[in-house]
């Protein structure tokens, strides 16, 4: 029933205050001062869903609050700083937490310090009929010393029934200050003006002319996961988490098979180098994203396990992990990557020779794509017939072919659009099986062979090792009898009816 | 919406202070409160700062839900507005006696908008307290712990008794002034005959007196005060018995403080002093 609230910006110089008390009799209130540190992941999972996860500094509040939506989650950090999470406190809210952003660390992004003031406006019989709320705010990168002064918000809560007092108020605000619909969010302007707030490289942010030339087009996709490998290339030297290796990894791998995939277009002459660099790359970075892999897996089960059995293991898991990384460090600081990276931001954004075109490079990448796709899914669809049901071959052979489908389809719907969605969710759901297979097929083999390393550390651990092996293996196999189901499924010819309006010859 | 009528057909008890203060209180627990000046002394209303006037009078108050809407004023406290006074509710009987309106529709229309509602009532036993009981879920009774208030207290419950349906009946002494010996002995007295009042009381204090010239709720201006803090527990006995409990509006028959109810009218037949069980002979 009361009216909405207005919000003012107004320039920290603009003296609103005196005109305020010219005009009105005033209760100016108290200040209160606050210093909050937000947090957020690397990609910025907390900020694209408008929640704040933010630390105060006062000395009697050491936790950690998060904001999603109405709701308000407390966290208690025990003298730690933040970090995973986690490490939080156990309860509800951290585990909606951990959905959000695990297996990556919360980092910090901006500071920001605010003095809030209440100033009432009066009437003669001294009757608050309009309540002003004045907020000076000052923000600065996390780690830097340098402050930014932001903006200062006025908000003005009408009280109900003094409208034509509130009329009076509004007036002195207009002269002063910029009117706001809504006031944005403290963390977002702060993280707007330091410049905090910039989003890391995706693959799916690039746009693309819908008729770009293939060798145009193609050079740019390239060219953006060379720029996602160099943005998490920090973070994996720092071990930040998991997931800077990880998405290093993936881009790499759309590279290889970009290169591999999409044919005609690059001279195989001119791109052979570089597909082997590639694929050297992604040897040489896998052993420690299988490690992370399994302890992130090892993680989970010490939920439900005795986690003291599974600690020689998880010892000797960090130890071997702690050998890779350096070998993978050493691999980063190699003249080989080094040349590779230089070379290859070279290839991928300046003007291509006539050499390095294959004859399809002028054609529409569109068209390209979806060509290689369709021919790639006819394939796939094939196999049914020339492989023997329900073969160990039969499910390797569709996984690598998906695989490639995927990383053709994903650079399709930069130039198709979003109506490739429901092609890419028909994969996606054949590739959750196939990857669970292979994922528990991959560490039931790991396990044992640990077990095996660990033959001295005594019974229970190994027992507690075979009990890991033998859910794992319970996982895979569920996921296998699946596979038959989403395969068909898949082959259907209501799939092959989408895969063909979007990527065969009409659809083209 | 729950509404609570702080009344007594006696002036002067403390009604006003009790309204304002517990709707303060109310309000200040997060409970969107309203509080309602049906006296047209405009007491309330004077303790708030808001101008004891309404446009169209209580006539329109009664009948219109526009009016209602456009009479209600904030406070100066979070979740508090006022739905002020007028001379006219002076008339509000002949409005209700001629169905000018009612008072049901005036709260139907604050409902949607409120948690809780406050009535300050005004001093009388008439067809508007009449009105007040059909409508109240409960009437909280702020009671001097003198022998002529029990007597009042007594003439309440037994108009309330007659009743088919009846509001729950919250009485507590008010102005309690504990160097009086009268007091003291009432006090005491009604707790032996466990006459059912609230356990807090609120004392006599010139720290109440002074709301009158500071114009705000006590808990405003004192709110470490023992007033205040004696408000605080009536406010809490008040939301034990109704509110939290969610009770409401009772059945005749199974009012529990019917036992009590009928022991005040036991204590007004033997007039205290004249020997029994009164507090001048303890």
């Amino acid at each position: 029933m009361r009216p909405p609230d207005a919000a003012f910006l107004v320039d920290p110089s603009t003296p609103v205050l005196p005109s305020l008390q010219a005009a009105f009799v005033t209760h100016v209130h108290g200040e209160r001062t606050e210093r909050r540190t937000y947090f957020d992941t690397f990609d910025g999972r907390l900020r694209a869903r408008r929640d704040e996860l933010y630390q105060e500094s006062s000395p009697d509040s050491a936790g950690v609050v998060w904001r999603s939506g109405t709701v308000e989650s407390r966290f208690e950090l025990n003298g730690r700083p933040l970090g995973f999470s986690h490490e939080l406190a156990a309860g509800p809210g951290r585990s909606k937490l951990e959905r959000l952003v695990a297996p990556r660390k919360l980092l910090p992004t901006v500071e920001v310090e605010t003095r809030t003031r209440r100033v009432d406006v009066l009437d003669p019989l001294e009757k608050t009929v309009v309540r002003v709320e004045h907020r000076e705010a000052w923000a600065r990168r996390a780690g830097e010393e340098e402050w930014t002064t932001l903006a200062d918000t006025w908000v003005l809560q009408p009280v109900l029934g003094f409208d034509a007092d509130l009329q009076r108020v509004l007036e002195v605000f207009s002269e002063h200050g910029r009117p706001v619909e809504a006031p944005t969010p403290l963390v977002e302007l702060a993280l707007e003006s330091t410049g905090a707030g910039a989003t890391p490289p995706s693959p799916g942010s690039l746009e693309l002319e819908e008729d770009v030339p293939a060798a145009l087009g193609l050079q740019q996709i390239l060219a953006r996961h060379l720029e996602i490998m160099r943005a998490n290339e920090p973070g994996v030297r720092a071990d930040v988490d998991p997931e800077f290796l990880h998405d290093f990894r993936v881009a790499v791998r759309r590279t290889r098979a970009l290169l591999g995939q999409v044919r005609g277009v690059l001279s195989a002459r001119a791109t052979e180098l570089y597909r082997r660099d590639f694929a050297w790359l992604g040897t040489v970075t896998g052993p420690v994203r299988d490690l992370d892999v399994m302890l992130g897996r090892l993680r989970k089960q010490a939920a439900v396990m005795e986690p003291h059995l599974l600690e020689p293991l998880v010892a000797r898991l960090h130890e071997e992990r702690e050998q890779e990384r350096a070998r993978l460090l050493e691999t980063l600081d190699s003249p080989r990557y080094v040349e590779l990276v230089r070379a290859w931001a070279s290839f991928t954004t300046e003007p291509l020779e006539a050499s390095a075109l294959g004859k399809h490079s002028e054609k529409p990448l569109r068209d390209v794509l979806a060509r290689r796709i369709w021919k790639l899914y006819r394939k796939i669809r094939k196999r049914q017939d020339n492989v023997a049901e329900g073969s160990e071959e039969l499910l390797h052979e569709v996984r690598l072919d998906c695989k490639k489908l995927r990383y053709l389809i994903e650079p399709a719907r930069l130039v198709i659009g979003k109506r490739v969605a429901p092609t890419q969710k028909a994969l996606r759901k054949l590739q959750n099986v196939l990857g669970d297979v292979n994922d528990c097929r991959v560490q039931t083999a790991t396990l044992e062979r640990y077990a095996r390393e660990l033959d001295s550390a005594g019974p229970e651990p190994l027992l507690a090792i075979g009990g890991l092996i033998e859910r794992i293996r319970n996982l895979g196999e569920r996921a296998r009898s699946k596979f038959e189901g989403k395969y068909e499924r898949f082959c259907s010819d209501r799939t092959r009816q989408s895969f063909r309006e979007l990527y065969g010859k009409r659809g083209r | 919406m729950r509404v609570l009528a702080v009344y007594n057909m006696k002036g002067g008890v403390g009604k006003t202070a009790t309204a304002v203060n517990l709707a303060l209180l109310a309000s200040r627990e997060g409970q969107r409160t309203v509080l309602w000046d049906l006296d047209p002394q405009g007491a309330a209303s004077f303790h708030m700062r808001i101008r004891p006037s309404v446009e169209g009078g209580a006539k329109a108050l009664l009948s219109d839900r526009k009016a209602v809407r456009s009479a209600l004023r904030g406070t100066d406290f979070e979740n508090l507005d006022l739905l002020p006074a007028d001379f006219s509710n002076r008339d509000l009987d002949i409005d209700l006696e001629e169905g000018a309106g009612d008072i049901g529709r005036t709260l139907k229309a604050l409902r949607d908008d409120y948690d809780l509602a406050i009535l300050d009532c005004a001093p009388n036993i008439s067809r508007t307290a009449e009105r007040i009981f059909d409508v109240a879920d409960a009437l909280i009774v702020p009671t001097i712990p003198t022998p002529l208030s029990l007597r009042t207290l007594s003439r309440l419950m037994k108009v309330l008794k007659r009743r088919e349906a009846r509001p729950r009946c919250l009485h507590f002494f008010s102005m309690v002034d504990r160097r009086k010996k009268l007091h003291r002995q009432v006090c005491e007295w009604s707790r032996e005959q466990e006459l059912g009042f609230l356990e807090p009381s609120i004392p006599y204090s010139s720290l109440i007196e002074q709301m009158g010239t500071r114009r705000n709720p006590l808990a405003a201006y004192a709110p470490s005060s023992e007033p205040a803090a004696a408000y605080e527990a009536l406010w809490s006995a008040v939301k034990a018995a109704v509110v939290e409990e969610g009770r409401g509006r009772l059945p005749a028959k199974t009012l529990g403080r019917a036992t009590e109810n009928g022991a005040l009218l036991g204590l007004a037949r033997q007039r205290p002093g004249t020997g029994g069980a009164g507090p001048a002979a303890s």
